[in-house]
């Protein structure tokens, strides 16, 4: 016979209830440390990017760079966007063709790298919650 | 049956202990959240620090170090950090922010940025991208989660980040260089005056940046026969407005007085002229300091302001102002290369008729023969204001390596006295 006032099993009760409180706090910490991750990675690869453009490196030598830089190989060239503009507050124009082994970017011109990293989803039950992409673009001169 | 003891039951223990962890855990998450919100906009501020000086260093490469140069790439630093984000943020970079000058190395591989000096063999460019408390320009600190439970210093954390790039400098070595520019005020070239003035006074801004010690300038504005009834009454104050403010005018042997006591005109030995009329001319010389880049000093500035405001008259007697700027030359450091720029019409013209104006010719070219003798270099530039020129006369005049120059337009002046200066003084330049 079971007495109702037994304690058995009760622990078991509550570490599952505090157990899915757990585990989502978990995930939740590790899809904010991958997004994190993520904003860190398209940094790194807006500076790479900007960087070859501003010193003259061809478009598809600077794309090359931008995508060795995400090493979860979900960066696609789809996400990256060169755009150069005469001035600040001019239009911002793709990148014109290449001219030899240098953009096609007057210098003193100013350039742009944009990478919309796709986040890297480890759960996926944020996914309402959480940016899909981490942004993130650099302006420089080109040289 | 068993009885149930309240005191000692362990039921909900679990349940305790899982909201203390858990606790512990949030706490832990957000410190997370903090530090990868701080981290990540440490790196986005270094990135846009060192865009934007390299932004300035690109600028000092292609529009010179000198200080318009250094504002130049001031503010094309500004302008790329300013377009740029941290943290979705626009930043606000402020003037402060951004240092051009000496780079200065440190210890254990730093580097600073010090006031600029022509000595120096390398400048940079530092900016600094900042989130502080207390900014009035909007570059607020970052808002925290984790900051806020100690409630410290706005709950918000304060980020500064800065980049140094530089260049390196070449110094073409050179001799000290005593130059005077004679600038034509005559009449006929009373269109060009004040626009060749500025020009001057543009090149004695490129001289500054580029002095080194020993270095000095002069200016020269000459003119030709006057009449007494001028002598007496606009060129009295004309004559008096110099002197006043360049007492060395009335020292030396080189000038005489007509017995109104105005100046007459000598030739570079102290011997009055051949036409025996008082011929005024107004000059400034100043000493450059030793190569630190100073300023025109406001003495020559009031100098270049008094003859701006004077007006153009007489004719145009080369010979006095060539004359003229070999006596100071003479006068000055045995060592120095010298060189004289003349600036004029191009239009040896006296009132006195054809053969007056034969003799300015041949006065001017013996003082031109004097200068080469002595080993001074001659540039010439004509201004063509008008049709009488006589670019054959101008470019006869130039010895010792000097060019003739030519234009049309008064307006192009300013970028022919620069390629003077920089063929004189070998601008400093950037190592590619």
């Amino acid at each position: 016979m079971i007495e109702l006032n037994e304690k058995n099993g009760a622990a078991l009760v509550e570490f599952v209830l505090v157990l899915f409180i757990l585990v989502g706090l978990m995930c939740a910490v590790i899809e904010v440390t991958m997004y994190f991750k993520d904003c860190a990675t398209a940094t790194m690869c807006a500076r790479d990017g900007a960087r070859d453009l501003a010193f003259g490196r061809t478009s598809t030598a600077a794309m090359h760079r931008v995508l060795g830089c995400d090493s979860t190989g979900l960066l696609t060239s789809s996400n990256v966007s060169f755009t150069y503009s005469t001035a600040l507050t001019g239009v911002w124009s793709a990148l014109p063709a290449d001219f030899s082994t240098q953009n096609g970017v007057s210098a003193g011109y100013f350039v742009s790298c944009s990478v919309r990293k796709p986040h890297t989803w480890v759960t996926g039950l944020f996914k309402p919650i959480f940016p899909a992409t981490a942004n993130a673009q650099l302006i420089m001169v080109r040289d | 049956m068993r009885c149930f003891n309240r005191k000692y039951s362990e039921s909900g223990q679990v349940l305790i202990l899982s909201i203390l962890v858990l606790t512990v855990l949030l706490i832990m998450a957000a410190i997370a959240l903090d530090i990868g919100t701080l981290t990540l906009a440490a790196e986005q501020s270094q990135h846009v620090a060192e865009a934007a000086t390299l932004a300035g260093v690109e600028s000092l490469r292609v529009n010179g170090i000198d200080s318009n140069g250094q504002t130049m790439a001031v503010n094309a630093a500004l302008a790329v950090a300013n377009a740029n984000k941290v943290l979705n943020q626009q930043v606000q970079c402020l003037n402060s922010d951004v240092q051009v000058g000496q780079l200065i190395p440190g210890t254990g591989g730093t580097y600073t940025i010090g006031p600029w000096t022509d000595s120096a063999n390398a400048i940079g460019v530092s900016v600094t991208i900042r989130r502080e408390t207390g900014a009035s320009n909007g570059n607020n600190p970052i808002p925290t989660v984790f900051a806020r439970v100690f409630g410290s210093n706005n709950n918000n954390m304060q980020i500064k980040r800065t980049a140094i790039a530089s260049v390196q400098i070449y110094h073409p070595q050179r001799k000290p260089i005593s130059l005077i520019v004679a600038q034509d005020g005559s009449s006929s070239f009373q269109n060009e005056w004040t626009t060749t003035t500025t020009a001057i006074t543009q090149l004695f801004q490129l001289i500054n940046n580029a002095s080194i010690s020993g270095d000095e300038a002069g200016f020269i504005v000459f003119n030709a026969v006057l009449p007494t009834s001028w002598l007496s009454g606009q060129g009295t104050t004309f004559y008096n407005d110099y002197t006043k403010t360049y007492p060395q005018m009335n020292q030396g042997t080189k000038y005489s007085t007509d017995t109104s006591g105005l100046p007459r005109l000598c030739d570079a030995n102290g011997v009055g002229d051949s036409q025996g009329q008082e011929r005024p001319l107004t000059m400034t010389l100043t000493n450059f300091q030793t190569g630190q880049g100073y300023s025109l000093t406001s003495t020559m500035s009031t100098g270049v302001q008094l003859i701006m405001n004077d007006t153009g008259w007489g004719d145009t007697e080369h010979a006095i102002g060539i004359n003229w700027a070999i006596s100071q030359l003479q006068a000055g450091p045995a060592g120095n290369q010298k060189v004289i720029i003349v600036i004029s019409d191009g239009e040896p013209h006296s009132v006195g008729g054809q053969s007056e104006t034969n003799q300015f010719i041949t006065d001017a070219n013996n003082a031109a023969a004097t200068a080469a003798a002595d080993g001074i270099t001659i540039h010439t530039v004509c201004v063509a204001g008008t049709s009488g020129e006589d670019l054959s006369f101008m470019a006869g005049l130039c010895c010792n390596g000097g060019y003739a120059f030519q234009t049309a337009n008064a307006n192009e002046l300013a970028a022919v006295l620069i390629q003077i200066g920089q063929i004189t003084y070998g601008a400093a330049q950037i190592i590619e």
